[in-house]
């Protein structure tokens, strides 16, 4: 029986935008049971009108929602900056859940590299 | 924690359990007092054990008056996890010597499959059979299934996941053409079904009081005492009901399940037709939501469950944004063990739909208000979670 901290609660149910951004990442899959894509956009070198969208459980959607505002505006870089210790302590994340955290990271990594990707063929 | 963040607290879990009906828990309290009712009711050479006695006695008639059967078929057990154990495993070893086969179907209870399972370890043989898609097992592969050594069969009578409603009557003609005893788990159908022993052909039948807003921890075996001359026994001790469950009676709770037995036989007929009206209601207000599936027979089914799936929702996700609504749901990490719905499983549902799946079960003290309340929860949390997962790819995924 899983339990859900007050973090979970505050994050788990906000308001998600267009998921229009021209930047996409993505990992996971339904099968697996975890599936989490970000869409972003690209001003001044920072990211703009972040959103994403996620087939997973309670925790995963929470952090999504909470990595959504906290990295909007941001250095691209931020991406990179994802601790999955940080999201594992804020929501009480139980430890055999660690592998959807991966997940996340993933598809933050892939956001990032899409970014890359045009900016070096640009 | 709630999609709206305030939601009353609705329950609709009566498949797990229901609520002392309060002329239930009036009825029992006379039997904890200090000075009426506390004797032994095998202790009939003083008035406080024949009292007792007689309050056990009136029990078992009306729990037999339920079910066509007499008060001396009637063994009280713990509960139907109880019952269902004596019956499989009791009859099966009592029978050994005309056979070791056994007969049971996939979605059944939990303590049915696990007393097979346990006399498999034993040197016994075990055929499971599959139901179809809708949850209904056919008489023909039952009747395919049964060999020479066949000694028991036993076959749920409305599955308590689900809600699907077995044709015991059917089975319990092929059984006796077969002579084959005939167990029917009854813990979900006590005063939401008419259950005639004689009539079904049922040689065992387990029932429980807190399905039928009766109180926990007891329940009852019907044993045909025309067919079946004993069982062996689980347990061991002073010799209380012919030794085949040996131990002090709980007047108390024996007189909770006789009454509450009773009122459900009394009221059956108007509550059956207000609980699956309420069901209707429920299903009417979520059936056309995208991707809602309903699990198990349309109409073979029980008045008191509904059970669904949704496409494209996890099912841990989906149990949590119903907050305080109080039902049951085949994701694996709300639930006792770390397995989907296996109920689900064997109707031919993926990990996917069966984790996303809630049971909602109805009772005596469910409003159609409450009903429309959970119709609109149930909804916000579908809209929501499918929104999220609306860009979902899961082909172009690693």
């Amino acid at each position: 029986m899983t339990i859900y901290n007050e973090a979970v609660a505050a994050y788990f149910h906000r308001p998600v935008g267009k998921y229009a951004g021209d930047h996409e990442g993505q990992a996971g899959s339904i099968p697996a049971g975890t599936w989490i894509g970000f869409r972003a956009g690209v001003r001044e070198g920072c990211l703009t009108n972040l959103d994403f969208r996620v087939f997973a459980c309670p925790h995963i959607i929470a952090v999504c929602h909470w990595l959504r505002e906290d990295l909007e505006g941001r250095p691209i870089t931020a991406l990179r900056e994802f601790k999955e210790e940080d999201a594992r302590q804020k929501f009480d994340i139980p430890v055999e859940k660690a592998g959807k955290l991966l997940i996340l990271q993933d598809a933050l990594a892939g956001l990032l590299a899409s970014i890359q990707a045009q900016a070096n063929s640009g | 924690m709630s999609v709206e963040n305030e939601q009353q607290q609705i329950y609709l879990d009566y498949a797990a359990t229901t609520p002392v009906d309060p002329r239930v828990r009036e009825h029992m309290l006379p039997f904890l007092d200090t000075d009426t009712g506390f004797g032994n009711p095998s202790s009939v050479t003083h008035r406080y054990g024949s009292s007792a006695a007689a309050v056990v006695e009136a029990a078992a008639a009306d729990v037999a008056g339920l079910i066509n059967a007499t008060p001396d078929e009637i063994i009280w057990t713990s509960g139907a996890t109880e019952a269902n154990n004596l019956a499989i495993i009791g009859s099966a070893r009592f029978r050994e010597s005309r056979g070791r086969h056994l007969i049971t179907v996939k979605t059944e209870h939990k303590s049915v499959l696990g007393s097979c399972e346990w006399l498999e370890t034993q040197g016994y043989d075990v055929t499971y059979l599959t139901p179809d898609s809708d949850g209904l097992v056919a008489i023909d592969s039952l009747a395919a299934a049964i060999r020479p050594d066949t000694v028991l069969v036993s076959v749920m009578h409305a599955n308590n996941e689900i809600g699907v409603v077995q044709d015991v009557a059917a089975a319990g003609e092929l059984c006796r053409s077969r002579d084959v005893l005939l167990h029917v788990d009854a813990a979900q159908t006590a005063g939401r079904l008419p259950i005639d022993v004689r009539g079904q052909q049922i040689d065992l039948l387990s029932l429980n009081a807190h399905k039928a807003c009766g109180p926990k921890g007891v329940g009852a075996l019907f044993m045909d005492a025309g067919r079946i001359r004993r069982l062996d026994p689980l347990f061991f001790g002073g010799g209380q009901q012919r030794g085949i469950r040996p131990g002090t009676l709980p007047t108390h709770q024996i007189a909770g399940i006789g009454i509450a037995l009773r009122i459900a036989g009394q009221e059956m007929a108007t509550e059956v037709a207000r609980v699956a009206g309420l069901r209707d209601r429920l299903w009417a207000a979520i059936r056309d939501l995208p991707g809602v599936v309903l699990n198990g027979h349309a109409e073979k089914r029980l008045c008191s469950i509904l059970n669904v799936s949704v496409e494209g929702v996890e099912g841990e996700s989906l149990r949590y944004a119903l907050g305080d609504l109080a039902v049951a749901s085949g994701s694996a990490c709300n639930s006792a063990t770390d397995e989907p719905s296996y109920v689900l499983r064997s109707l031919g549902r993926d990990d996917q739909l069966a984790e996303a799946s809630i049971r909602f079960s109805l009772g005596r003290f469910t409003k159609a208000d409450e009903i429309d309340a959970a119709a609109a929860m149930f909804a916000a949390a579908v809209v929501y979670l499918q929104g999220l997962g609306n860009a979902c790819n899961p082909g172009a995924a690693a």
